[in-house]
């Protein structure tokens, strides 16, 4: 009885698309997350002077801080969700690998914050200004346009596939169809095997290109407080708190893409199945094109 | 201002084509603020004098920043080493004006007023005061202008690109008859707004990066009252 669930979860989450999308729920949303940003920016102030000052529970209050500095940032705009939601409407990607996508890319970008404000310190003496000029005039619109071609190359390959899959054209099984081959579309470990590691690694690295300046922000502060490990900690805490945002719109994705196909694949024998495929391919991967250019602009 | 991040790509025929196209596609999806996002949280007060007569001349603008920005550009500038959260005359005095060092081109120092359709022209201002309260930079500078007629007056405090956000915290100070009036912004309506901006700008030639800013910000009307 999996199939009425699935199609259940999916017309809610479509009817949250629709508030985000149509009735102002975007700008509510990123309301609650930039005051909660806020907040936890200034408690993770006060919790690093106490850190200074030598405070023996200051770092597990700023872990748990950072890890919802990471959350709030992350239900924003931006940051990399698009992409791992709209792959997962996209592709018949399982949830776990999915899953994994967004964690590894959470992580990732994470890690290039530290490798940029570190190098930065250690090799090239860049100031906070250099650091996050960096990040922001040229790893942003880099990682943008890096999620705008991923979302392209999506879009067409969506486009190809669908041209050339076969048209559910109506026959009986007891006519003379030579050429039909028996085939309503493609089996689900074909529909998977297309998808294969290289995408990826795409994802992650067009995610993790740009670093978040709050993390830079406090990888900075914290290595010249001489706390620079706690920094380190802090930052993939909030890469953590960045992949929790993401786990929830990439689960989502996985739900409304299964449910919306179950539902087509229960009318026909899956004849639709084979044009639904790519056609969700190419829809996600324009939305995902278009939403990053859109971001790219505002940042150029 | 604060930072030297703000150099913006000039045309070039590559990016026009690019802009146009992600215009096309930009006017169908609903707007979040973007991609600009806040990493400075300043509140605003505002004091306004003038001659007394109903026109106003000079605003002074204090700025406190958040407690974690504030921590940033005091080890930026290697002040308050020990952490004890109080700065020697010494240290104050480095630190007074830290904020309008840097002008870069196109910066209007995060203050606008208007009345009615006219920018009213504010000179360079003049950094007057800086202190450190509770672990946060609060920094004062003023500001000349007109002399203008302040009934009427529409004051608004954001920064175009959105990388600082402001708040209006209500302290806004004036000359004896007049009073103020602070409106928080209508999203569903900067939505309506910025979507016909993006139209807007399709036409043109010189294509300018949308700042969405404004579209976010709080405003600030003056009323004052003829003195009898």
């Amino acid at each position: 009885m999996r199939r009425p669930v699935l199609s259940l979860a999916a017309l809610a989450l479509i009817g949250v698309v629709v508030w985000l999308w149509g009735f102002g729920g975007a700008s509510v949303v990123s309301g609650w997350a930039r005051a909660g940003q806020a907040e936890t920016q200034q408690a993770m102030a006060r919790l690093l002077r106490s850190l200074r000052a030598g405070d023996p529970g200051a770092l597990a209050g700023l872990l748990g801080l950072c890890f919802a500095y990471g959350f709030f940032h992350a239900a924003g705009p931006g940051h990399g969700k698009i992409l791992i939601g709209g792959y997962g409407m996209a592709a018949r990607v399982s949830a776990l690998r999915l899953a994994g996508l967004a964690l590894g890319s959470s992580l990732a970008q994470a890690a290039s914050a530290v490798v940029l404000v570190y190098a930065g310190v250690f090799f090239f003496d860049l100031t906070r200004q250099n650091m996050t000029g960096l990040a922001e005039d040229i790893m942003a619109p880099a990682s943008y346009g890096a999620i705008a071609v991923v979302g392209g190359w999506l879009a067409l390959r969506g486009l190809r596939r669908f041209l050339r899959a076969p048209r559910p054209a109506p026959h009986g099984h007891d006519g003379h169809c030579s050429s039909c081959g028996h085939r309503h579309g493609p089996s689900p470990s074909e529909a998977a095997a297309i998808n294969n590691w290289r995408d990826g690694v795409a994802l992650v690295a067009a995610v993790a290109i740009r670093p978040c300046t709050g993390a830079l922000f406090l990888l900075i502060l914290t290595w010249r407080m001489g706390l620079g490990t706690a920094g380190i900690f802090g930052t993939f805490a909030m890469g953590l708190g960045t992949a929790s945002v993401t786990l929830a719109v990439a689960l989502a994705s996985v739900t409304l893409r299964e449910g919306t196909l179950a539902r087509l694949s229960t009318s026909g024998q899956g004849r639709g199945l084979a044009r639904a495929l790519p056609l969700l391919e190419l829809t996600a991967g324009v939305v995902i094109t278009a939403l990053s250019l859109q971001l790219m602009l505002a940042v150029l | 201002m604060l930072l030297s991040a703000r150099a913006r790509l000039r045309n070039d025929a590559v990016m026009t084509l690019v802009r146009r196209i992600a215009l096309a596609l930009c006017l169908c999806l609903p707007v979040s603020g973007l991609g600009a996002h806040p990493h400075v949280f300043v509140d605003v007060a505002l004091t306004f004098t003038g001659d007394g007569a109903g026109n106003l001349s000079r605003v002074k603008v204090t700025w406190s920043y958040d407690d974690f920005f504030s921590l940033l550009i005091l080890s930026d500038m290697g002040l308050d080493g020990d952490g004890e959260g109080v700065l020697t005359e010494e240290e104050l005095t480095r630190l007074k004006g830290f904020d309008l060092v840097e002008w870069p081109e196109g910066f209007e120092g995060d203050l606008y007023i208007h009345r009615g359709e006219e920018k009213i022209a504010l000179d360079h201002p003049v950094p007057t005061a800086v202190t450190l309260e509770n672990g946060r930079i609060v920094a004062t500078h003023e500001r000349t202008f007109g002399p203008v007629p302040g009934d009427g007056l529409k004051v608004e405090a954001y920064d175009p690109t959105y990388y600082v956000d402001y708040r209006l915290t209500g302290s806004v100070t004036l000359p004896k008859g007049c009073s103020s009036d602070i409106r928080e912004p209508d999203l569903d309506e900067s939505q309506r707004a910025f979507r016909e901006m993006l139209g807007q700008l399709g036409a043109e030639e010189q294509y300018d990066p949308v700042e969405v800013g404004n579209l976010f910000a709080q405003t600030l009307y003056l009323s004052c009252a003829a003195p009898s």
